[in-house]
Order: C-alpha cells, then structure tokens, then sequence
C-alpha cells in the first residue's frame, strides 16, 4: 500500500517541485524584476509574466534602513490570480532594502539601494507658452518638489503627427526659450522632465512626455507688434489631447414651432372670427324672442299674461289662407354697438287699421301694403 | 599580542581624532567639480560591468557626512584593491577636497601592506560602485 502511494505521489511531487523551479530560475535575473519608484512618492516592483512563468507565487519584503522586513502592503496579481508585482511607499533617504522569495522561501531576486535609484519623475504639469516680442516662445512649468531634474522641451511645426520632427532644447527647470521660430506658422510643443545621471545614476528614467500642447502663431494672439503679419488658419493654443467639447444643447425648436403654429392658428381663427359666415357657423346666435313680443317688456316688465290681455285687446283679424303666401323675411343679425351678438326677429307684420281701400293695412320691413278683398296686395 | 591590541585601539583612537570635519566645505564648487569631472570618471571606470549588481552597502544623510565616507572609501585602500587611491578619480577627489575643504590635510596617507597587493578586479569594481552611490547620495542630501 506505501509502495502505491508512493508511486503515485513522488512523480506529482516531483514535477511540482520542476514547475516551482522553473518559475523561480526565471525570475533569478534582474531582467525579469523591474523596479520604478514614480516621483519618489511610491515604489512599484514587477517580476515577469512570460511565457515562463509557470504560476508561481512570489511574496516580496521590504525595508528601509535596518529595520525589520515587511511585507509588502499590495499586491499585484496576474489573471493566473498569483502575484506579478507590488506597491510599496517611497522613502527620499535610506536605503531600500527588496528581497522577493518563491513559495518555498528561495530568494529570487534581492537589492538595496536609494529608492531614488529607480527613479521616474510625473511629467510636468501647467505648460505655459508665450510668444516674446523678439518672436521666441517662452515655455515655462511648476518645478517638481526634488531637485536633480533636467528638462527636455520638443517643439515641431504643425505637421501631421511627424514624429520624426520633433526638435529638443534642454535645460533646468523651469523655464526655456526656444527660438529660431516664425510667429506666423503653428507649433507642437511637449515636456518631460529627466533625472540627472549624476544625480540619481543611471538606472533612474525620465518622465512620459506631456500632452502635446498647440501654439497658434503670434498674430493670431492679438500681439499688437504683430499686427503686420498675415492671418493665420485655426491653430488654436489648448492642451491636447484635449476632449472633444460637449456639443452645444439642441435648440428646442420643436417646442418652438408648435408655439409658433398654435399662435398662427389662433390668430387665423380670430381674424376669420370677423367673417360673417365663420361666425355663424361657430357661434350660432342665440334667437332673442323679445322681437316677437312687442311691448312685453317695455310696458308690461315681461309679464305675459298681461301682454297677451293687451295683445288680444288690439289682435288683428284672423288669419286667412292668403296671409300665407306673405314674404316672411328670415331673422337676421343686428349687432349691437357694445359688440354682443343678438339675434333678433323683425317685428312680425302689423296689421293697421284699415286703409281707404276698405283693405287691411300690413306693415312688412318699413314697407306698408294694403290686402284687398281678393287677398291681392298692393303698395 | 597585547601590545598588537594596543596599538590598532590606539591606531583608531588616532584616526578619529584626526578625522577631518568637512562641514565648512564649499559643496557648491565640490558639486560642480563632482557633476564635470569625478562622475565621469567614476562612470568610465565602471565601464562594461554589472553595475547594478552590487549592493549599496553604506548611506549617508548631509553633504558632510556623505564627503566623510566618500573621502574614506575613496583615499584608503582595501584588501583586494590597492590601487584604488591612484585612480584618477581619486587623484581628482583629493583635489576637490584640498582645494575646497577648509584646512584638509594634505599629507599622503599610508600605501596598502603586502596584503592588499593582489588586485580583484571584482572588488575594485565594488569598491568603486560604492563610491559612486556615496556621490549620489551627497547630491541629494541637504547640507
């Protein structure tokens, strides 16, 4: 039974044992660690995730001085989900003391030294350009919070992204003066700054550059002593890469037209408002029955009864079958001056006393007639 | 053996006596000497090695205490690299210090016995990464 065990057992052990190896020999040189301690803030070691990395978890410690090794504070892991590298803070004196051990407490990977031997500045920040009136530009920028830095300043013409283009004037902070520039053209300029090798030796390494800034010429400034010179085509002085600028808000012109359309519509309505047709057939007038009743209430304050007493009292004959083929006019719209619509019905016709004819007197729309015994009328 | 004891403790005591203070040193002109002259010939005399290899052994934290361990490592020699005070960075390094400490002695220090004659060629480079680390860490140290 041990004899089983053990011969299943061993070759897993065995090849285990081989993994582990291989994963620490390949970290063994220093070409697979590197160390970057960025603007002396914070130290960052990673250690290789070749092909040859076999999955194997490595533990870093560290120290400053002579004090006890530490663990490191975070971890970087691989999608393996092992660790590939670590973040540890900066100390500007004292030796830095890195020791990085394979799972077994092999040490793969060992050095001390300033932590300002690996160092990587931030790029400069707040580039400013200035035309000069002898036509160079000043390019200044906030120094950094340590000494021993070199700047580099590349400058191109506003070309197509030519990389190969690009010019460089050095120097120390925190301003240069290029020159040799034609105010009337548009250039590139971007900084980086750069650890003095006597300083900081010369495993430190320089900054990324900054964002290529565009420095339109200097007519297009408002520079009064380059007034003379010919306008220039868009070349406008942002910090690139700049986002692109959010897109004005949409005028709200639907809401605007239907605005628009319902006032039109409304003034339309007013103005056909005035046709008499519009009107009648929109506002249909209300008949006023008054007309019908005359004097009822004028004399008798709207009491009908008292109306139909006199309205008897005086009532004309009765009705024939010829008083039928009178022309009744159709009751039309009077309106009154204080602009309300009345309806009212012509006065029906009167019957007058009798004429001289011996016939009845009919009074029709201002006119007078005269209804013979045949039923004829005459004026 | 007693006297042989006597004399190394007395031989100590002697040094740190006579031990330089380089605190009233013009580190502005040393600087400048350093930055122009010494670190190239440091950097030229570490040519084609492994510099990252060796360790930093020792740190410092002013000017004068860095100016203290580099005149040290620099002008005395060490088992495995007698030849490290004629180098001329060495030779260079002096200069600086005579010329820009204050009342530094110039005497001539004491050649290497029989026992540091072999040359190492390792050690010399050691020897001299360390001086160059010293340098670094003069630079950035405040005065």
């Amino acid at each position: 039974m041990a004899w089983a065990l053990a011969v299943i057992l061993v070759p897993r052990l065995l090849a285990a044992a081989a993994v582990a190896a291989a994963a620490a020999a390949v970290v063994t040189s220093r070409g697979d660690v590197t160390v970057v301690c960025h603007d002396l803030e914070m130290v960052e070691v990673t250690w290789g995730l070749g092909p040859n990395h076999q999955g194997a978890n490595l533990s870093l410690e560290f120290r400053y001085g002579t004090g006890a090794l530490r663990p490191c504070p975070q971890y970087f892991l691989s999608g393996a989900g092992v660790t590939s590298g670590c973040i540890l803070p900066a100390a500007r004196v004292g030796l830095l003391e890195l020791a990085l051990r394979d799972g077994g407490g092999a040490m793969v990977f060992k050095a001390r030294q300033r932590a300002s031997t690996w160092l990587k500045p931030s790029p400069p920040r707040n580039l400013t350009l200035l035309w000069t009136p002898d036509g160079d530009v000043a390019v200044s920028w906030p120094a950094h919070s340590y000494l021993g830095l070199d700047y580099e300043v590349q400058h191109r013409e506003n070309s197509n992204g030519n990389e190969d283009a690009w010019q460089t004037t050095s120097g120390p902070c925190c301003d240069l003066m290029v020159g040799g520039l034609d105010p009337a053209r548009c250039y590139d300029f971007r900084v980086r700054a750069s650890p003095r090798a006597a300083h900081y030796g010369l495993e430190a390494q320089p900054s990324e550059w900054t964002a290529v800034t565009k420095l339109s010429g200097a007519a297009s400034t408002g520079d009064p002593c380059a007034a003379h010179l010919p306008p220039l085509a868009s070349c406008t002085a942002s910090p690139t890469p700049a986002p692109a600028p959010a897109p004005a808000p949409a005028p709200a012109l639907l809401p605007l037209g239907c605005c628009l359309a319902a006032l039109l519509t409304l003034a339309l309505l007013l103005a056909a408002l005035r046709l008499r047709r519009v009107k009648d057939a929109l506002l249909p007038c209300v008949p006023d029955p008054s007309g019908s009743f005359p004097g009822l209430f004028e004399k008798h304050h709207g009491n009908f009864q008292a109306w139909i007493a006199d309205a008897q009292a005086t009532a004309p004959p009765a009705r024939t079958e010829e008083e039928d083929d009178l022309i009744r006019p159709k009751a039309k719209r009077v309106e009154p001056e204080d602009g309300t619509f009345l309806c009212t019905v012509p006065r029906p016709p009167s019957f007058e006393s009798r004429g001289q004819g011996g016939g009845a007197m009919v009074s029709v729309g201002g006119a007078t007639f005269m209804v013979g015994d045949s039923g004829y009328m005459t004026l | 053996m007693v006297l042989l004891r006597s004399l190394f403790i007395l031989q100590v005591l002697v040094r740190m006596v006579l031990t330089y203070n380089f605190s009233n040193c013009n580190f502005a002109s040393i600087t400048d000497i350093y930055c122009n002259i010494i670190f190239h010939d440091l950097t030229g005399d570490l040519k084609g090695a492994k510099f990252a290899k060796f360790e930093q052994i020792e740190d410092c934290e002013s000017k004068p205490a860095c100016l203290l361990k580099i005149e040290n490592y620099t002008l005395n020699p060490i088992p495995g690299c007698p030849s490290l005070p004629e180098k001329i960075f060495a030779w260079r390094t002096r200069a600086a210090l005579i010329g820009h400490c204050p009342g530094y002695p110039e005497t001539e220090r004491n050649d290497g016995t029989q026992e540091m004659a072999q040359e190492v060629q390792n050690i010399c480079l050691n020897q001299t990464s360390q001086i160059l680390r010293l340098w670094y860490s003069f630079m950035q140290s405040p005065e």
